[in-house]
């Protein structure tokens, strides 16, 4: 059940010199129940992806074309205010920095109430009882007096477990976290990814991870999609990519990230495009050891390769 | 430990901030052509060790010797000469670079060390050489460091670096900032030149897979101590201290499939920091009373395996 | 390596450009600005009247085609003596704003980055002079020294310079953990290159904004302690005094002899104010 599609969507960002394209027609299906992850480097596009779902673009940003279908109603359509009623409700947002995400002024409780008297109603005592119970199913620990708390009292994990239950409260059918363990411990990057799995286990939420991590996201998804300079470049089971991977970009960042012992550290030559030339062939062209001359001239296209499992490059689109 | 090979020996060195014991006595030795890694997630003292050692902090206790000589007591203008001798890599290449100036006067300002580049013709030629050694091209020297990429601004360090002949580096983080796919670049282009010029490489990293690649010996820190000491190869493949395994697993390293779970309860909290048992007792599922309650050394578990914890001995 | 004030000079003209349409009262304050220094620096050739050319026979007379701005009790064409008087604010005023907030910068810097005694030192001293309230200090200084330019001059470097002092050393502190100031001494940069080429021009852009509101102060300032006749005496033009003369005549309905050097008062420091508030807010959003 197709929850979001994202249609051909093409963004830039306006400079005074020239345009920056950040997307360049990015197809993505987000099903319920999903936990999909979108992996990427820097300048892939993937951050710029989801805050165009939720229309928390940069001022400068410019929709240049494609549609976000939520509901059959085209998301770039709607004005602020009904985006408003949406955030928070319907699709949440995990940002990276917890700790910046808290308003230090307000207790906690107070913060997670106010998301419940947003969108649920003005029942005060209502909103304290469901904002405990967030709380506990964050697994906070003692969630009835932890309300008072203030954010400066609470270490990093514990902010992002504050974070989790503000995004969680009004029981949204999106969830999406944008690099949140992004800065943390090794060993709470764990803990924060554990929780958010447990949490949302019992519902019907769909789940996006956004990282630059693979490792993070072969952890917590099932489906991942790999992002190149705005480009997708391979959607596939997680087994897939990490096994099966058919995009010579997906192939060597898999690479990369099994290091064996002792020998050389793979790696990918070249650096990522610069934003502002106009490609017309494939993004990956200039760094790719299979490239073609088809690939200088012509985007390809996303093909699907087999049963979940899309590939937009040349050498497969036989 | 060959004494004679040892580039720098530091023997029980302590730094305290307020509140904070960043680092509890540590020692080490680093020999030349060797690369040893500092392992340990945010707090462990692994950054602060290290630029202790570039004398960027003073410490409070302990001694370094470099070759022989003690340095840590040293005024800046008797350590000036060490300095030729010991550099340091950080670790966002933006930030290392002063926004204003080209990359050109960045690195002449390194020339100074260098004894032998007096006259402008040898620098250029030595500039020239190290540029080309890391494979950058000369037209960004006029460049200033916003224009470059973070990869190029790293290779635009290690020339810095490299100009004076140091015979340790201290890198810290030397990758943390870089994609994940051009990290082997800088990780192999380092290597290459520790084999050509016999540097001693002390790497601070949280990255597993680069210590895994890079690194000949492994510290491991936590809370500003040494938990456990040995080669790459008995770490990765039999690692001992409940918290290296953590690491371990969490990077998802962990060589042995079938154990139980190696995970952390908890976060560090300023309690656990100034416990007097084993600091990661409050988090540790194999904790016992004595964990809590007396400080372990590190042991010798196995030949050249060192580790602090009471309980090593039943894994 | 004067690449970083160039290139600063560059931004701050760029930033005005930029701005000139976007910005009404921006350009229309930079425009009064530039219009007047060019004023008080050709002043004395353009075809005026002379400022002290006294005429015992139109004394108090309104405006009027001869005397476009009316003249003074003295017959002194107030037209010119507005026009002049810039000279001798403006150039006070810059002159010892820059003057004082240089050394400020500079010992400022120092203290922030070598600490201890010496900073425990500019910090007592700085503390000292900033007790005095402005104007207080000014009649001090006036007691002790006696009025004039050059004693306006010295109270309003010496006022200055603690207060760009302490803005330069909170800047310098937390420049000082950057990597680059910690790379700089491993290349073994001696303390006062590192003080001179890194800290101070990473510690301007953010103090930049101040220059025009420490001027529109100083010009505050002279005016205030003109009128007060501790400043620069008459004859010479000075707004404060010309509106110290003309005080008494309003009642009589002689608004022009304080209204002209009042209004064009007003407006500097307000043209002042506006160039550096927006300057401020233009470098913090760059950042």
């Amino acid at each position: 059940m197709a929850l979001l599609k994202i249609e051909d969507l093409k963004l830039d960002i306006e400079n005074s010199n020239q345009n920056i394209h950040i997307l360049h027609g990015i197809n993505l299906v987000i099903n319920e129940r999903d936990r999909l992850g979108l992996v990427g480097e820097s300048g892939s596009g993937k951050t710029m992806t989801m805050r165009t779902i939720v229309q928390l673009l940069p001022k400068k940003a410019k929709i240049m074309s494609g549609k976000v279908i939520y509901q059959n109603q085209n998301l770039l359509e709607k004005t602020e205010k009904e985006m408003e009623n949406i955030r928070g409700r319907e699709i949440s947002i995990i940002f990276q920095d917890a700790t910046s995400a808290l308003n230090p002024v307000y207790p906690i409780g107070k913060q997670i109430s106010d998301i419940y008297l947003r969108h649920k109603g003005r029942d005060k005592r209502k909103a304290l009882e469901e904002t405990v119970d967030i709380l506990r199913r964050v697994s906070f620990p003692k969630p009835s007096e932890s309300v008072k708390a203030f954010p400066h009292e609470l270490s990093g994990g514990m902010s992002q477990r504050v974070i989790i239950a503000m995004a969680l409260m009004c029981s949204p059918k999106l969830l999406i976290a944008d690099e949140p363990t992004t800065g943390l411990d090794v060993t709470i990057q764990n803990q924060v990814i554990d929780l958010i799995l447990d949490v949302i286990k019992e519902t019907d939420v769909a789940f996006v991870l956004i990282s630059h991590d693979i490792g993070i996201v072969t952890k917590a998804c099932s489906k991942i999609a790999v992002m190149y300079a705005g480009h997708i470049v391979e959607i596939g089971t997680t087994r897939i990519i990490l096994e099966k991977a058919l995009h010579p970009y997906t192939k060597g960042l898999v690479r990369c990230y099994k290091t064996i012992l002792g020998k050389r550290m793979a790696y990918i030559r070249g650096s990522t495009p610069e934003l502002t030339k106009t490609i017309s062939g494939c993004p990956f062209e200039s760094r790719c050891d299979v490239a073609m001359d088809i690939c200088k001239r012509q985007k390809p296209k996303s093909i699907q390769f087999e049963k979940e499992h899309w590939v937009a490059c040349h050498k497969w689109s036989n | 430990m060959n004494q004679d090979n040892n580039i720098i020996q530091v023997i029980d060195v302590k730094k305290e901030f307020p509140k904070i014991v960043a680092v509890n006595n540590v020692s080490l030795c680093i020999k030349s052509n060797e690369t040893l890694a500092l392992v340990g997630e945010s707090g462990c003292g692994k950054t602060t060790l290290g630029k202790c050692i570039l004398k960027l902090l003073k410490i409070d206790s302990g001694k370094i010797i470099y070759r022989g000589d003690p340095i840590h007591n040293l005024p800046e203008v008797s350590f000036r000469p060490y300095r030729k001798r010991i550099q340091m890599l950080f670790q966002n290449p933006l930030t290392s670079f002063n926004p204003f100036y080209s990359i050109q006067a960045s690195i002449n300002e390194f020339c100074n060390l260098n004894d032998d580049l007096k006259e402008k013709g040898e620098i250029i030629k030595k500039i020239k050489y190290e540029m080309n050694r890391v494979g950058l091209s000369q037209r960004i020297l006029t460049s200033k460091p916003n224009e470059l990429s973070g990869g190029q601004l790293q290779r635009a360090a290690l020339v810095r670096t490299l100009i004076v002949e140091p015979e340790l580096v201290v890198l810290d983080e030397p990758t943390s900032s870089l994609d994940m796919s051009t990290r082997g670049q800088i990780i192999n282009l380092l290597q290459d030149i520790q084999e050509q010029l016999k540097i001693g490489y002390l790497i601070i990293s949280h990255d597993l897979r680069v210590i895994k690649t890079m690194a000949h010996r492994v510290l491991v820190m936590y809370l500003g101590e040494i938990v456990e000491e040995t080669t790459t190869k008995k770490l990765f493949n039999n690692p001992f201290h409940p918290y290296s395994r953590a690491l371990l697993e969490a990077a998802l390293l962990n060589i042995n499939e079938n154990e139980t779970k190696d995970i952390l309860k908890g976060e560090v909290t300023q309690t656990s920091r100034n416990l007097i048992g084993c600091k990661l007792a409050p988090r540790c599922q194999y904790a016992k009373e004595i964990c809590f309650q007396k400080k372990q050394e590190l042991k010798e578990i196995e030949k050249d395996h060192f580790v602090r914890c009471w309980r090593a001995k039943d894994f | 390596m004067y690449y970083s004030l160039k290139k600063r000079g560059n931004n701050v003209l760029r930033f005005v450009l930029i701005n000139y349409k976007s910005h009404l009262k921006l350009s229309f304050a930079v425009t009064f600005l530039v219009l007047i220094s060019i004023l008080a620096i050709i002043a004395p050739f353009l075809p005026i009247n002379e400022p002290t050319k006294t005429d015992m026979f139109n004394t108090n007379a309104p405006p009027s085609h001869e005397h476009w701005f009316g003249t003074d009790e003295n017959g002194m064409d107030i037209f010119s003596r507005t026009i002049n008087a810039a000279r001798y604010d403006l150039i006070i005023a810059i002159t010892a704003v820059l003057i004082g907030s240089t050394i400020g910068i500079i010992l400022g810097a120092i203290a922030g980055y070598v600490g201890g005694l010496f900073e425990n030192i500019i910090e007592r001293f700085a503390e000292m002079i900033q007790g005095f309230p402005y104007i207080l200090f000014g009649m001090l200084i006036y007691m002790m020294i006696g009025g004039g330019i050059a004693a306006l001059i010295i109270v309003i470097m010496v006022y200055n310079l603690p207060f760009y002092a302490k803005l330069v050393r909170s800047e310098i502190k937390s420049l000082k953990n950057i990597p680059f100031v910690q790379a700089a001494i491993c290349a073994g940069t001696k303390p006062y290159m590192i003080v001179f080429k890194h800290l101070i021009p990473n510690a301007l852009p953010t103090i930049f904004g101040q220059f025009p509101l420490s001027a529109a102060s100083a010009i505050r300032f002279v005016a205030a302690l003109s009128f007060l006749g501790l400043g620069i005496p008459p004859p010479t033009p000075e707004w404060g005094s010309m509106i110290q003369l003309g005080a008494n005549s309003i009642i009589f309905g002689k608004w022009w002899i304080s209204g002209f050097p009042g209004l064009t008062l007003f407006f500097v420091v307000w043209a002042l104010n506006s160039l550096g508030v927006s300057l401020q807010a233009y470098i913090k959003k760059e950042n």
